[in-house]
């Protein structure tokens, strides 16, 4: 089925129909004008993703889709859902809108087959053909493609042809087993070859493909060289457009679905084309790349000057498989300068933040750690360290389990102290309450760390009007004199005195509590003139 | 000042006290402030917080008391000349120190009043404090509560005392200050403090002493002079002192004049002061002083005749 540019197709996940949906009368209203938005008035044309997402169609001018019964055809023009269709696969219909169908010229006609319980097309030594696909304003290309194989060799399987010569332009090679894995190579003697490195396919697995090409010049051609894209011009400019052109010379190679682009996706449209893809074919190949950040230093609330170690962790969480060429981006922000990192494999630059891991296997986690220093300045802040996805020559189906970012919270010192006194008749002679010649007045000097930081060295003075020589220690009235005893309590663990005793007290954490004590004896001076 | 007013009491009651109890002016929010800062050096940032507190204690509140006793060292039948030592002794039993004492006695005595003075310690046991004085001079510097000191006077009997038969009673008032402000304390309630002293009982008392010049063979017309030495024995004095002779001449009596002194030698009084000389009265006579009176009589032939 073909779409248009400003068609947008809906699949419901499960059959669900619109009128399947349980959604209110109002709901139902809002994603009509929704719909009706999205077709009418937007010039981004999109299509729906089964799984939710939606891919655009702006640009698509091809888009081949065996596994849409519908679109595959045999020598009598019979659908595969037709109950009619016999034979070969004679053409291939373009989904795309731009009538460029795949057709067989000759008698070879590929069979049609399944590939991951869907309808595909395997080509043995078949050739089919889409008319001339680049036109003048042709000058970009973006390219997916789903297929496998079955059996070794290399063997061109899709090209992009010279319109005029026939020649190859661009040609994607299966890939082939060199004793290890297969691998996309450049194994033919022509130049315009697709080199994409896929280690650790095997044999019958369903992989993709997704490049990007500028065109340039005569447009005859595409170059698609170490996954690399450059324009090639090979001999004479081109009276005819380029072709797209799906073959092969030997057995067993299956073609799932292509989709190309006249212009260059942005990562977002590419991703959820991609995701469109391995969606649909599940089996796909892939590496599930996990990328975690974390906080690895003790402190949670580091202060300005302290140093803070992240750690960034890349699993590859598909079994089984070696991610390759993995890479990420981890930029220290502002606020924190970089001290040193250690990786456990590849290597960091702390400048630009580039992390090339090289391979990740799974089942072998790498780390890179990353230590910085709290800026000045940057206390109550919240820093946070945010690294890309880790991405290789795989895709990453999936964002879960990914955590790119950390933030750390700034150390605010706060410190604070609150005195509370009080005292106590700890002799009255005559019972009045009050203080008389010869009685003890204890002062209770209780200290309480309020605040958010240690404090050392804490020291109670105290001023008084009174006369008791003695009194912590004190010689001349008035003068202030440092406690003399205290009672050392330590609830919470953080706080100590080496001597346990005073006039220092040489710590105090936050929220304890501490209490010094001091006895006055009450003069007959205080009696005479203080009252 | 505060005074001690007398009381009268019996007899043979040496002494009395009084409790003085006064009053302050000194803000009753007052007491004994501590006010504490802690400090300490935060491990990071600047210390803020509730850094200082303060607690007034209150002090027992002011008693100022001053227990104030006077004691004769003989304070019975006292005679003119007698010394009379007077000891003041004076208890702080308040709870303030007192300061600046000085007593001041006044009493029905001649003089009016005495200024107690040669102030020593009695008692610096009672550890409030240790109570001094700098100099002897009438006035006690410095009592602590529980600390006692007695000051001194003496008072010699006068005639006029014993004359005049009333107690000798003392009435003792002081004065002193206390607290920062050196307030005086005020008296504001009182019981007397005194002393009685009583004076001997009036024992007036004269001889007499007559002598002749012409003791035997007189004849008639003969001039006989008689002599009359008066001494005051008692112990009291004795106004308008005359004497009168009767005798068995014919005229049948003399009056004695020319009276004048003979010994003015008792330091009792002066009995050197007769107001009209020679009309026969002698003004006042002094226990322990004579006087002398003569009369003349000219004997008559009856005399012989009828005297034999």
């Amino acid at each position: 089925m073909a779409v248009s540019s400003r068609e947008l197709r809906v699949w419901f996940v499960g059959g669900l129909s619109f009128h399947d949906l349980c959604v209110s009368t109002s709901m139902r209203l809002i994603f009509l004008i929704s719909l009706m938005l999205l077709a009418a008035g937007t010039s981004v044309s999109q299509t729906a993703d089964p799984n939710g997402g939606v891919f655009t169609t702006d640009g698509l001018v091809l888009w081949l889709d065996p596994s849409d019964g519908d679109t595959v055809l045999d020598a009598s023009g019979n659908s595969v859902n037709s109950n009619l269709f016999v034979g070969g696969v004679q053409t291939i219909l373009d989904k795309s809108g731009n009538g460029n169908n795949l057709s067989v010229s000759s008698s070879s006609r590929p069979e049609l087959s399944t590939l991951n319980g869907l309808n595909s097309v395997r080509f043995t030594n078949d050739l089919m053909k889409a008319p001339a696909l680049f036109g003048a304003a042709f000058s970009e290309m973006h390219f997916f493609m789903i297929s496998n194989k079955t059996n070794g060799g290399q063997t061109e399987f899709v090209s992009f042809k010279d319109g005029a010569g026939g020649n190859d332009r661009a040609t994607l090679l299966i890939p082939y087993f060199d004793g290890t894995g297969y691998y996309w190579d450049a194994g033919s003697t022509t130049t315009q070859r697709v080199l994409v490195n896929a280690p650790g396919i095997a044999m019958g697995d369903i992989f993709q493909l997704s490049a990007y090409k500028t065109v340039t010049g005569n447009q005859n051609g595409i170059s698609l060289n170490n996954g690399q894209y450059s324009a090639t011009r090979t001999g004479a400019a081109p009276a005819l457009a380029g072709q797209f052109t799906v073959g092969t010379k030997t057995a067993d190679k299956h073609f799932g679905e292509a989709l190309v682009f006249n212009r260059k996706l942005s990562p977002a449209e590419a991703d959820q084309v991609e995701r469109y893809l391995m969606s649909k074919w599940i089996y796909l190949d892939h590496r599930d790349l996990v990328t975690q950040m974390t906080r690895v230093s003790a402190d949670e609330l580091p202060a300005e000057g302290d140093t803070v170690t992240f750690r960034i962790t890349v699993a590859n969480e598909t079994p089984g498989t070696v991610a390759t060429n993995v890479a990420l981006v981890a930029q220290l922000p502002e606020g924190l300068t970089y001290v040193s990192h250690l990786e456990s494999v590849g290597s960091y630059d702390g400048v630009s933040g580039i992390w090339s891991l090289g391979d990740v296997t799974n089942g072998m986690p790498v780390t890179l750690d990353v230590s910085a220093t709290v800026d000045v300045g940057q206390a109550g802040a919240t820093i946070t360290y945010t690294t890309s996805v880790a991405s290789g020559g795989k895709l990453d189906l999936s964002t879960e389990g990914d955590d790119l970012t950390e933030a750390i919270e700034i150390f605010l010192p706060q410190p604070e102290l609150v005195l509370e006194k009080s005292f106590s008749l700890l002799t009255d002679v005559n019972g009045d309450g009050r203080a008389g010649f010869g009685d003890i007045i204890r002062y209770f000097y209780t200290v309480t760390n309020s605040g958010n930081v240690a404090i050392e060295g804490v020291v109670v003075s105290n001023q008084t009007n009174g006369h008791d020589p003695a009194f912590l220690g004190g010689v001349d009235t008035g003068n202030p004199v440092s406690v003399s005893v205290t009672t050392d309590q330590d609830p919470l663990g953080d706080s100590f005195d080496l001597d346990n005793a005073g006039p220092v007290w040489d710590q105090i954490g936050p929220g304890d509590v501490i209490t010094f004590t001091a006895d006055y004896a009450v003069q007959q001076e205080d009696v005479d003139y203080l009252q | 000042m505060g005074w001690v007013r007398g009381l009268r009491c019996a007899r043979g009651i040496a002494a009395l006290s009084a409790v003085v109890i006064t009053s302050g002016s000194y803000p009753a929010s007052a007491g004994i402030d501590n006010t504490a800062t802690v400090t300490g050096t935060p491990v990071r940032g600047t210390l803020s917080g509730v850094l200082t507190d303060t607690v007034s204690v209150p002090v027992e509140l002011t008693d100022a008391q001053l227990t104030v006793s006077v004691k004769a060292d003989d304070a019975s039948f006292r005679n003119a000349g007698d010394v009379v030592v007077y000891t003041y002794t004076i208890v702080n039993s308040g709870n303030v120190t007192i300061r600046d004492i000085r007593l001041v006695d006044t009493h029905k005595g001649v003089l009016g009043f005495l200024s107690p003075s040669a102030e020593i310690i009695l008692s610096d046991a009672d550890p409030r404090g240790t109570s001094n004085d700098s100099s002897q001079d009438g006035v006690w510097d410095i009592l602590y509560p529980g600390d006692s000191i007695s000051f001194s006077a003496t008072y010699e009997i006068l005639q006029a005392d014993v004359d005049s038969g009333a107690d000798i009673i003392n009435t003792v008032g002081f004065s002193a200050t206390y607290g920062p402000l050196l307030a005086p304390l005020t008296l504001v309630s009182t019981e007397d403090v005194s002393e009685t002293v009583t004076v001997a009982l009036a024992d007036p008392r004269m001889e007499i002493e007559k002598s002749a010049d012409i003791a035997s063979g007189a004849r008639a017309g003969d001039v006989i002079t008689y002599t009359y030495l008066v001494t005051n024995t008692g112990n009291v004095r004795i106004d308008n002192v005359s004497v009168t002779d009767t005798h068995k001449g014919v005229v049948g009596g003399v009056s004695p004049v020319g009276e004048e002194i003979v010994n003015n030698a008792d330091p009792r009084g002066d009995s050197d002061a007769d107001i009209v000389a020679n009309d026969g009265v002698w003004s006042v006579l002094y226990p322990g002083d004579s006087i002398r009176f003569t009369a003349t009589y000219t004997v008559t032939q009856d005399d012989v005749d009828t005297l034999q």
